[in-house]
Formats: C-alpha cells, sequence, structure tokens
C-alpha cells in the first residue's frame, strides 16, 4: 500500500493590464512571474515528464492569470521585457569581467536568461497555457481552477449569486481554455463556508482544498485529521493542508528557503548600480526597481552579504530536497501506522510564485523532490482525484469557515485597512442581481450588461484587500477597487436610463479585457422565487 | 498605445457573417463561440483558443475614476462573520428610514444589540455615523443577529435588523457522529438532490442510487496531532440502526 503525497502549486496574479501607459511597474508581476517561475517550472516537469518518470502533481492556474497569458498586448509587452534581460545580461557580463566575484554569475545569468527566451518563443510559441494544457493531456499534471477573479468567497455569502458568479464564470472559463471540465478548484485563500460546497457541486467539481484545521475542526470530528480527505455534505472532497510539510518549505525561520547559501532576493543591481547604467533597465521615469540581476547569499542576518554561488545553491536544494522526501517518507510510515489501514494523504500546496521568484532555486528544489520522490516506497507522488478515484468511501463532515490566511479566518481581507470595500462591493453586488433580471433592449445594451458582470469580478479580486492589508503598493489597490466600483456604478446608471457611452463601454471592453465568453446572466438567481 | 487587441461583443460578433455550414469533419470554431452557435456541450470538441481576439482599440477616456460615494442609503445592516471570536456589521441606512425611526423619540440614542439565538448578549451605545463595527469576545459555533435602535424617553423603535451569522466553531467538534459515504469518481454530483448529512441512519444500506453509507467501527487510534477520540458516536448510530431494523 502506498500513500499520496499531493504536492499543489497555486499560480495566481490579479488581472493586471494597462494599454493606456507604455510601461506599467505592476505588470511586471507577470513578466517576473512568467521569467522565474512558470518557465522553470514547466520546463522542469516537461523534462522529467520526456524521461518517461512516473510524477503527477496538480497546479492551479487562476482564471486571471490564463487571461494574461493569453492577452496578446501583455505577451508582446513580455517579449520586450525578456529582451532587455538578454540585452542587461551581456552587458553584465561585460561589466563584471574583471571582478571575479560576480563574473561566474553573470555568466550563469547570460545562459539562463537566453535560455528562458529561447524556451519562450522557440519552446512554448509564447503560449504556456497551451504547454500546461499538454502537460495535463500526457497525465503528470492536474490543473484546477480558482474563483473567476480570486475574490475570497466567505465575505460573499449572504449573496448567493456572487458566489455562484464566481465559481460559474471560473468554470466555464476553465471549459474554454482547457477543454475539459475543471474536477478540482483552489478556492481563493482556501476561503470556505459551510454550503460552498453545494454552489461546486452544481459545476460538477469534485473537490477542494482547505486550512489544516478546516478539516481538524470539521463536524462531525473528523477521525483522522488532514491526512484523509473528508466529503462534505454535498460530495465534494475537502482535502487539508500538512501543517508539517508546509512550514519546512513556507517558514520563514525554519523553511529551506531562509538557507544562507540561497540568492537573497532584495539586493539587486536595479537598485544597486549606478543610475545611469541601470536607467535603460528600471521604469522610464528612473524609478528604480529589480532588474533580476542579485549577486549576493543570503548570508545571514546581517547587510554584508556575500556573493552568490549559484553551484553552490543548486547543490543546497537537492539536498534539502533529499531531507524534504525523507521527512515525508518517515511521515507516510507514521500515517500507515496510526490510520488503521487507511491509505494516507499529505497535501502539501505552496504559492507556485514561491518557487523561483521568492526562492530562487526552488524549481530546482522541486525537480531533485520528484527525482528523489519516485525512488522511494512509501509515498506516490499524486493528485487529490488520484486519491479519490482509488479510495471512494470517505467520512462526512462539514468544515468551518476558514482560510489559509494569518489566524485562520477572514482577519486578513477584513480589517481595520480594508473593511471600507465591503459597503461598495456589497452595494455593486446587489446591483448586478438586479440588472441580471433585465433583458436588453439592444445588443449595446447586453455589452454593456456584460461589462458591468466584469467589472464587478474585478473589483472583488481578494488581492487588494490583501494589499490594502499588507502595506505595499496600496495605492495602486485601493485605486484598482475605487475603478472597477465606479465603472460598475456608472455603467449601472448609464444602462438604467438607457444612455450608454458606447466609446466609454468600448474603452472599457478594451482595458478591462477578462473573460470575453462572460454572460451577465449568471447573476440571475438560480431558484427564482 | 501598441496594442491592436479588444474583448469581442455581442456588436462585433453580429457583424461578422453568418458561418456556413460545415460538414462534420470540419472542425469546430474556436473558444466560447462554439457553445453558442454548437451548444455547451460541443465546447468539449472545441480546439483550444491561442490568444485573444483582437480588433483596433476604441479611444481612451478622460483619466481617473471620481470618488465612489460615502454612502448609498441603500438600507444595507450586514453582518460577517471575521473569526470565530468576531463579528463586524456596516450599515448605510436611507435618511427616510433613520427619520421615521427616530420620530416621536425624544432624546434618542442609538445602541446596537447582538442576539445570540435569542438571547441579547450585547447592548452598545455607538455613534451611527461610523458606519461599522466589530464586536469581539463572542462564542464560536453560535448563531448572531445584529439590530440597531433608537432609545428615548418614550422607549425604543427599531432601525433594522441584521442577516443571520454562525460563527465558526474553534478547535475539534464535540460531535462524533462517524459516517462514511462511497461516491463513485464517475458519478456525477451535479443535480443530486439532498445533502449527505441528510441520509437518515435507519436506510443504511439500502440502495441510493450509488452513495453507499459505510460504517466503520474503532478503525484507528485516533488522528495525529488532535489526540484519541472516543467511539461513543458511531456506537450510538449503530444502536439506533439495530433498534429501527428490529422495528422498534
Amino acid at each position: 500500500m502506498q500513500g499520496i503525497l499531493v504536492l499543489h502549486l497555486h499560480a495566481h496574479l490579479p488581472f493586471v493590464h494597462h494599454p493606456e501607459h507604455e510601461h506599467f511597474l505592476e505588470e511586471d508581476w507577470l513578466y517576473e512571474a512568467i521569467t522565474e517561475t512558470y518557465l522553470q517550472i514547466l520546463s522542469r516537469l516537461e523534462v522529467l515528464a520526456d524521461e518517461g518518470i512516473p510524477f503527477r502533481i496538480s497546479m492551479t492556474l487562476s482564471p486571471p492569470l490564463v487571461q494574461m497569458l493569453r492577452n496578446d498586448l501583455l505577451r508582446s509587452r513580455y517579449d520586450r521585457h525578456l529582451d532587455a534581460l538578454c540585452e542587461l545580461a551581456e552587458r553584465e557580463v561585460e561589466r563584471t569581467r574583471h571582478e571575479p566575484a560576480f563574473h561566474k554569475t553573470a555568466r550563469f545569468y547570460r545562459e539562463h536568461f537566453f535560455h528562458t527566451r529561447w524556451l519562450w518563443h522557440e519552446r512554448y510559441r509564447r503560449d504556456l497555457v497551451a504547454a500546461m494544457a499538454a502537460l495535463q493531456d500526457r497525465g503528470c499534471l492536474e490543473v484546477v481552477t480558482c474563483g473567476a477573479t480570486h475574490g475570497f468567497l466567505p465575505l460573499m455569502q449572504t449573496r448567493p449569486e456572487l458566489v455562484r458568479a464566481q465559481i460559474g464564470v471560473a468554470a466555464a472559463h476553465y471549459r474554454r481554455h482547457f477543454g475539459r471540465d475543471p474536477v478540482g478548484i483552489w478556492l481563493p485563500e482556501c476561503g470556505y463556508y459551510p454550503g460552498l460546497d453545494r454552489v461546486l457541486a452544481e459545476k460538477n467539481i469534485r473537490y477542494f482544498f482547505v486550512d489544516t484545521h478546516g478539516i481538524t475542526d470539521a463536524t462531525p470530528r473528523t477521525r483522522h485529521g488532514p491526512y484523509l480527505p473528508i466529503y462534505t455534505p454535498s460530495g465534494v472532497a475537502a482535502f487539508g493542508r500538512d501543517p508539517e510539510s508546509s512550514e519546512q518549505v513556507w517558514s520563514a525561520e525554519l523553511g529551506y528557503p531562509g538557507d544562507f547559501d540561497y540568492r537573497d532576493f532584495y539586493r539587486d543591481i536595479g537598485y544597486d548600480l549606478d543610475w545611469e547604467y541601470v536607467r535603460p533597465y528600471i521604469q522610464p521615469d528612473g524609478q528604480r526597481k529589480s532588474t533580476g540581476f542579485k549577486y549576493h547569499r543570503i548570508t545571514g542576518k546581517t547587510d554584508q552579504k556575500e556573493p552568490w554561488d549559484w553551484e553552490v545553491a543548486f547543490r543546497r536544494a537537492a539536498e534539502h530536497a533529499a531531507n524534504f522526501v525523507f521527512n515525508r517518507e518517515r511521515q507516510f510510515e507514521h500515517l500507515y501506522s496510526v490510520l488503521g489501514g487507511r491509505t494516507p494523504v499529505v497535501v502539501a500546496p505552496y504559492d507556485a510564485e514561491l518557487f523561483g521568484h521568492w526562492w530562487f532555486e526552488g524549481p530546482v528544489f522541486l525537480e531533485h523532490v520528484i527525482r528523489r520522490a519516485v525512488q522511494q516506497p512509501h509515498f506516490r507522488l499524486g493528485t487529490c482525484s488520484d486519491y479519490l478515484q482509488e479510495n471512494p468511501t470517505n467520512q462526512v463532515a462539514t468544515p468551518p469557515m476558514c482560510s489559509w490566511g494569518a489566524g485562520g479566518y477572514a482577519g486578513v481581507w477584513l480589517d481595520g485597512a480594508n473593511d471600507w470595500i465591503y459597503r461598495h462591493l456589497l452595494h455593486a453586488g446587489r446591483r448586478m442581481i438586479d440588472l441580471a433580471r433585465r433583458e436588453p433592449a439592444s445588443p449595446l445594451e447586453r455589452r454593456a450588461l456584460d461589462q458591468a458582470a466584469r467589472e464587478l469580478l474585478l473589483a472583488q479580486s481578494s488581492d487588494w484587500a490583501f494589499i490594502m492589508k499588507t502595506g505595499t503598493m496600496v495605492d495602486y489597490a485601493i485605486r484598482r477597487t475605487n475603478e472597477h466600483v465606479s465603472n460598475f456604478l456608472r455603467l449601472d446608471e448609464e444602462i438604467r436610463n438607457n444612455r450608454i457611452d458606447e466609446n466609454w463601454l468600448g474603452w472599457l471592453e478594451f482595458r478591462n479585457a477578462i473573460f470575453p465568453e462572460i454572460d451577465y446572466r449568471i447573476y440571475r438567481p438560480a431558484h427564482p422565487e | 498605445m501598441t496594442s491592436k487587441e479588444t474583448v469581442e461583443t455581442p456588436v462585433n460578433r453580429a457583424t461578422q457573417p453568418t458561418p456556413p455550414a460545415e460538414p462534420p469533419s470540419q472542425p469546430l470554431p474556436e473558444g466560447h463561440l462554439v457553445a453558442r452557435i454548437a451548444g455547451e456541450e460541443a465546447v468539449f470538441e472545441a480546439p483550444i483558443p491561442v490568444a485573444e481576439e483582437r480588433l483596433p482599440p476604441p479611444p481612451a477616456p478622460e483619466p481617473g475614476p471620481p470618488p465612489l460615494p460615502a454612502a448609498y442609503h441603500d438600507d444595507a445592516f450586514v453582518l460577517f462573520a471575521r473569526d470565530p471570536f468576531t463579528l463586524w456589521t456596516y450599515w448605510d441606512f436611507a435618511p427616510e428610514t433613520v427619520r421615521r425611526a427616530m420620530e416621536g423619540l425624544t432624546n434618542p440614542r442609538t445602541r446596537l444589540r447582538i442576539y445570540q439565538g435569542e438571547h441579547r448578549v450585547r447592548d452598545l451605545d455607538f455613534a451611527l455615523e461610523s458606519g461599522s463595527y466589530y464586536v469581539s469576545d463572542l462564542s464560536p459555533g453560535e448563531r448572531y443577529e445584529a439590530e440597531i435602535v433608537f432609545v428615548g424617553d418614550e422607549g425604543e423603535r427599531q432601525v433594522g435588523r441584521s442577516n443571520p451569522v454562525v460563527l465558526p466553531n474553534f478547535g475539534p467538534s464535540p460531535w462524533i457522529d462517524d459516517r462514511f459515504a462511497t461516491i463513485p469518481w464517475g458519478m456525477r454530483l451535479s443535480g443530486r438532490p439532498g445533502d449527505l448529512e441528510a441520509v437518515p441512519g435507519e436506510h443504511a444500506g439500502e440502495d441510493r442510487g450509488g452513495w453507499e453509507r459505510a460504517r466503520r467501527g474503532g478503525a484507528s487510534e485516533g488522528w495525529v496531532g488532535v489526540g484519541r477520540r472516543s467511539e461513543a458516536g458511531s456506537l450510538d448510530l449503530f444502536r439506533r440502526e439495530r433498534a429501527q431494523q428490529e422495528g422498534r
């Protein structure tokens, strides 16, 4: 008997698309994630698959991320971004020629970025979604969906239509891009509340993830904690996060990414070097920013950072992978002894962007984990759907309202820093539900109704509340919330007064171009009175 | 602006020529058009779109949204669960609603009342203009409602009552009732009536269209991390079922 280790990577970025600006700082979130995370993980998974290594992992590709990865303007801007990285890599090799401590790293970066550009253009033809779908079709990857715009669902539960729209739009979007129904979902921020599973069941979604206490605090009490899934009353399974494997990777103090040999995230030539030298690679207004060229290792709790040696760091990542697998082996051995013959599952979910973006060596670690995991007898790498297919009998219980945010509930997204948004979001939500009763009198009104639905969804993204709470880029999060609610309110008024400004609507459709397939009627009550 | 992309809309869809009837061997059109032309199921056979549709962008409007309204006066009074111990509520009453509630009251004061089930557990003086309130130190797993009233010399009058909210429970549930279900992977969850928890124990073993309840007695010493559990719940369930089977 083998247990199953579910490695799950949650890839999500909010929808950031600013065609009105030639360069927009927040669009860099996507470009950096493509360069440092998505391409690195994808290419490694593909190599493993080509070698015939029998593994399966799962991954969320949130609808906004999929939409951005398939947006032509963002892809062309990413081309430009990648060209600039390669150009700077050449200059860095030249600049460090007489600095042995850094020259080796500069040559590494040149190779790394040129290879990345080859992957993007030649290997994946600028379409990472198709590449992920292909890997799914090969059976190595299970792509799960997410809320349409990553809205935090427990704070929408007073209006079930809003929740149903987040799930329904996401499911339709998934079908459109992956050619099949989603079998699993990563609830935004792992935010669950009793009853949400019924909405998932309506879309035939078979499983979702919760934080550990979503299982341990379920009602009735669960027999085996997070090491066996439960069926919620609607039959959708909930899988709980394993605290042990999470801490080994997530913890700032105890986790692998804090090892002193790993690359330091914060030291970057965008901040360190002469302004004139880096000027072509930072913001056009002269604002410094990260370039992706980092030459120092974490070193310790000191400002005196030592040079980073990628070979040492990659060896360290392999050691950490071995340690991670060893610990899982012991964990499964222990679980076999206490689960009374049932097959254990250990769920290890991580933000995908941790691997590569925050933890540069993360993709190397991941590759080694997979290579080692397939060589031991105690567990295998699988997905939640694998587990349910092989183990269809599970305990029935209901998780409490919970999330994976700090504190475990809604406190991150409902706080003095961000609670002001909910009166606007719920007011707009009520108006949208009311608008959904309309039958459009003209094609123009239909367009306006669909765009109103998009604006509401975009305003609901949990990222804005999260950013307001954490205190970085707050102005942007406030602006986005204001903008989408404001757009919605104006559309609402124009639709009701039959005075739709077609030019302005066209601009919104162009700028906030998410979910072209949306149908505003998704906001109609499921069971009208 | 360098991009030439935009979303497809019903208007530009309407201006596109109707596609000619295709022989069965031809691929379906891309993306969401499939659902509109050939029905929802046909989406599964459709080719995956490579890029979003592109059309010349319309002109940009003036920048910057107007500030959001300070209030909507939509009589909203909404209660949220923040964590097992804390509620948050906001309200946005119409001036007319407030005026009506205050009518005839001298020296009216606003009170926020919290009900746990039927029992009033908090009675708080507050300023209606504050717009929102956090209520802490409540009991996990309990059902709450909030009420706002004006209290004057002549008595009191309700301004509004919120939606009910159940705070999440905290820690392992005291309720032990081991129920298991078998759900074949191929079975569709959508359209299935009722909840699993609604399946009464007395029908155990009866054919339920694939929803089979299984009983697992004494399978475990307890899960790792929470501690040992009692078997009492499952034993009670067995006794109840046996009593039903014996016609008692």
